[in-house]
């Protein structure tokens, strides 16, 4: 393996998706060097981009033969560096698979590319009354293959679940250049949950080439508030009152004072009190005569806490204004530092605010600026550390608080990744939560799917970790047709 | 008694005490597919299970896990079958946060003590699988058969947080965590869910729990012909409302076929969601809420009440097409009614995922001879339509004809067979089950 292709793979390469699917240029790889998580960086040796899952196939293949590694990408909007090619590999994207193949309103069925990106289903969808509810925030760039691969969630999955819940089936290339249909519209499965098993792989077991997903109808109505609060504990408290009660909003989102003061700096400002300890944006949907009744439960909830101002959203602008503050935040940060990292654990939700004291210690004894906006429903935190990474010294800092905070979450019972993944930026923390037997189970089910490690080598996985030796080479798909 | 039967049984004995083994007569109630096992092993601790696998895969037993036997009898046969594994005894509640909505219980804990343990604090677990609520967690997340809150709640796959495991070749596992989003590695738990005791033996489950909803209305439609609720049913299912669960029952060409839609929400929702019901299907009226929990019950006992009982599953646009083939299964009802052969099979189907559950009698060898080749001849139906018929329970006789299930999907089977390896290397796991 050499980090430069020959140059007969890569004219194969060419014949196959044809001249504007190919780039080897290296000014133009640049732009695929890193994902959303900046402080991983390496240039791939090519970025190939199939139009269909024949031209998949056939680019798995010739890469394969040739032993070259093969790393999955969507938009390239991931925070955990899960598509950042090293070791020569070569990057085969999703960019000219955007169809949406088919819309069966009947069934409540799509069929997708994987580069579809997610908010145009839901654009799809929308004239017949359906929708596609996994919202993460980048909703508007972020792919569905790039979705199954992170399992992705959203602000939504509190009520609604995430991307495993509505996918029903899936095309995959597979390591060695076979396409099988894992799978299908009849939810009665014949075999293990392969489906299941491949949404969250983070594309180390295939390359996932066509999505069929469950639609859900559009909610009758939808009441928006937000509730502002002049302590974050506070506003953790409301949360954890209005689940109490037995509510089940669609979303239960909070900003603490950095992030509110970020957006409000922005071109995204959407009129959050600067002044704010914090602030928690409460949304219910469902049917319309029931809304009202959740909104006044929830807001006494609210008041019970401390609350100091409701405010509600009369119209369609002003909901969507409140969201997209919420939404655009990790954009509106870029401004306050030159880089970021946005971390993800999962807590369970009673310990969030001793968890969320605790990450700004951590912060502080650093001597690094800290950010806190979250799932605070689903208990799944996103501290935005903020840095510049000229200075070695501010991203040894940055590493370290990270594994601090990870610390801190697993210690009250919670998990290094809630939705970004592990991809290579965790890998570190992976013993954190999983023991070296979980951890050689999940290397074994990897070379099920992908015997010889051609697939986003060195993700997910601690490099340390071997497949079960009580498995080792039998552990893999035996060779012959099945 | 066979010499190696009593040596596998007293090498358990030694391994468990004595008051954890049965043996002899005892295992009759054990039996899995009609064959009897040497020994049936209680273990009441992770510790005890892995020891119990260690010595079944250096011995090369072969070992079925179960929760109470409940599935057991009149399903797919393995190959060899040397010990019952039983969780039942193993059913204590590890950890319940309340404020978390998450619970974890060890796997012999059935799914009414949950229901009662949680309900005490206003919560439920919204799954109900066919067949008994003392059903065990761990069988229920095992084989992972859909109920009908699965459209509204999600399936088994989407409740259950994280598991520990025991593997075919003795490894302890710990799958998946306590908190409702987590990704943090591949998702085994998936493959756990579902894979009927061929991976691991499941000791202990998270689950996510949800609220108890304020109130709880049923509505039901009533007609001699379960096809002419079909069009109601499929309008609820396509409507733009979300009930906990639709349900139609009934029995072609038999009469007294029920649509049953379950409403669970706040009381100001729930009224408005009633209007809106019999606005999309107009034969729906209220019914009082005993009668209305009654009904649901009935449907979900279906199983308990046939010798025969499978699953057919298609695409929920083909509700009708679906019944009108289960009426393929039936005789004559003339013939039926002087004993030769039977009514088509009683039913429950799911109008939002075209998933019908069959129980049906199959008295005798000329029965058995006579529905054998109908259920070949269905199952090649349901999957030119792109479904699928699973047999979940039959005599071992017409299981062993028919086949549990049809052949894996094309390209899938050596996935699966090196899954099956990788956790279970030397086959002790329910070998044969779940294809080979």
């Amino acid at each position: 393996m050499t980090d430069t292709l020959s140059p007969d793979l890569v004219r194969r390469l060419r014949d196959v998706v044809g001249e504007a699917g190919l780039i080897s240029d290296p000014d133009r790889l640049l732009s695929y060097e890193s994902d959303g998580l900046t402080t991983h960086r390496a240039l791939p040796g090519a970025v190939v981009l199939p139009a269909d899952t024949r031209q998949a196939a056939a680019v798995v293949t010739l890469l394969s033969e040739a032993g070259v590694p093969v790393v999955p990408r969507g938009a390239g909007t991931g925070l955990s560096g899960g598509a950042v090619a090293g070791q020569g590999g070569v990057v085969v994207g999703t960019a000219r698979m955007t169809r949406i193949l088919s819309l069966d309103v009947e069934n409540r069925l799509a069929r997708v590319q994987a580069g579809t990106v997610n908010a145009d289903l839901t654009v799809a969808a929308h004239p017949h009354g359906l929708y596609y509810a996994p919202d993460p925030s980048s909703q508007t760039a972020c792919t569905l293959g790039g979705n199954v691969a992170e399992n992705s969630g959203g602000p939504h999955c509190l009520k609604y679940g995430v991307t495993s819940r509505y996918v029903t089936g899936l095309t995959m290339v597979l390591a060695g250049g076979e396409v099988v249909e894992l799978g299908g519209a009849a939810l009665e499965p014949s075999t293990y949950d392969l489906v299941g098993v491949v949404v969250g792989s983070e594309g180390c077991f295939g390359l996932v080439t066509e999505i069929e997903v469950r639609l859900l109808p559009v909610p009758q109505g939808v009441r928006t508030f937000m509730a502002v609060f002049e302590q974050l504990d506070e506003a953790a408290r409301a949360v954890t009152s209005i689940i109490a009660t037995g509510l089940l909003p669609a979303a239960l989102e909070i900003m603490d004072q950095a992030s509110i003061r970020a957006v409000e700096a922005s071109v995204f400002a959407a009129g959050y009190p600067v002044d704010a300890g914090a602030v928690l944006l409460v949304e219910f949907d469902g049917t319309d005569a029931g809304l009202d009744a959740d909104v006044a439960r929830a807001v006494a909830c609210c008041e019970e806490a401390g609350v100091r101002e409701i405010r509600g959203s009369r119209t369609e602008e002003e909901r969507a204004a409140l969201w997209k503050g919420r939404k655009k935040a990790f954009g509106a940060m870029g401004r306050l530092a030159p880089d970021l990292v946005v971390q993800d654990a999962t807590v369970p939700r009673t310990k969030l605010p001793e968890v969320l004291r605790r990450v700004g210690e951590i912060a502080a004894s650093h001597g690094l600026h800290v950010a806190n906006v979250f799932h605070a429903g689903d208990g799944n935190l996103h501290p935005k550390l903020l840095f510049d990474r000229q200075k070695p010294d501010e991203v040894e800092r940055v590493k370290r608080a990270s594994r601090e905070i990870m610390e801190a979450c697993v210690a009250v019972g919670g998990t290094i990744t809630g939705e970004h993944g592990v991809g290579v930026d965790k890998r570190e923390y992976m013993d954190l939560v999983h023991s070296p037997a979980d951890l050689a189970a999940m290397a074994a089910v990897k070379a099920v799917f992908d015997p010889r490690g051609l697939v986003n080598p060195g993700k997910v996985i601690p490099e340390w970790v071997v497949a079960d030796p009580g498995v080792g080479a039998r552990g893999g798909a035996e060779a012959g047709p099945s | 008694m066979s010499r190696d039967a009593r040596a596998c049984e007293e090498r358990v004995a030694a391994i468990l005490g004595r008051d954890q083994v049965a043996s002899g007569e005892a295992v009759e109630g054990w039996r899995v597919g009609g064959g009897a096992p040497a020994a049936v092993a209680f273990p009441r601790t992770v510790e005890e299970v892995k020891e119990v696998m260690t010595a079944a895969a250096a011995e090369g037993w072969a070992v079925v896990p179960s929760g109470r036997g409940l599935s057991l009898a009149g399903g797919e046969a393995c190959e060899r079958l040397d010990v019952v594994l039983s969780t039942s005894r193993m059913d204590g509640t590890v950890d319940y946060e309340p404020a978390d909505l998450t619970l974890s219980v060890e796997a012999g804990a059935s799914l009414e003590a949950v229901a009662n343990l949680t309900a005490g604090e206003g919560q439920w677990l919204p799954m109900e699988p066919p067949g008994s609520s003392s059903a065990t967690l761990g069988g229920a997340f095992a084989y992972a058969f859909g109920g009908p809150l699965g459209t509204s709640f999600g399936r088994p796959r989407d409740l259950i947080l994280g598991l520990t495991c025991v593997t075919g070749d003795a490894r302890i596992l710990r799958l998946g965590g306590r908190v409702v989003k987590n990704v943090a590695g591949f998702d085994l738990l998936k493959l756990l869910v579902g894979s009927q005791g061929t991976l691991g033996v499941i000791t202990e489950v998270t689950v996510r729990l949800y609220p108890i909803p304020a109130t709880e209305t049923f509505l039901v439609a009533r007609s001699d012909e379960a096809t002419d609720l079909v069009p109601a049913a499929r309008a609820v299912a396509t409507a733009p409302l979300l009930p906990a669960s639709v349900e139609l029952g009934g029995r072609p060409g038999r009469g007294a076929a029920a649509l049953v839609v379950r409403l669970r929400g706040s009381p100001e929702a729930v009224a408005a969601d009633a209007h809106a019901q019999r606005a999309v299907a107009p034969g729906l009226t209220r019914v009082d809420d005993a009668e209305g929990r009654a009904l649901v019950a009935e449907l979900r006992g279906l199983e308990a009440r046939w010798a025969v009982a499978a699953r057919l599953a298609l695409p929920a646009s083909r509700l009708g097409e679906g019944v009108r083939l289960l009426a393929s299964l039936g005789t004559a009802d003339a013939d039926a009614d002087a004993g030769r052969g039977a009514g088509a099979p009683c039913f429950v189907a799911d109008p939002n995922v075209g998933v019908f559950r069959l129980g049906m009698d199959a008295p005798g060898q000329a029965e058995e001879d006579r529905l054998a080749p109908l259920l070949v001849d269905l199952r090649r139906e349901a999957e030119k339509l792109g479904g699928s018929l699973t047999l979940v329970q039959a005599p071992a006789g017409l299981m062993g004809r028919v086949g549990a299930r049809g052949g894996l999907p094309a390209g899938v089977g050596r996935i699966h067979r090196g899954l099956k390896r990788s956790f279970d290397p030397s086959g002790t796991l329910a070998p044969g089950r779940l294809g080979r």
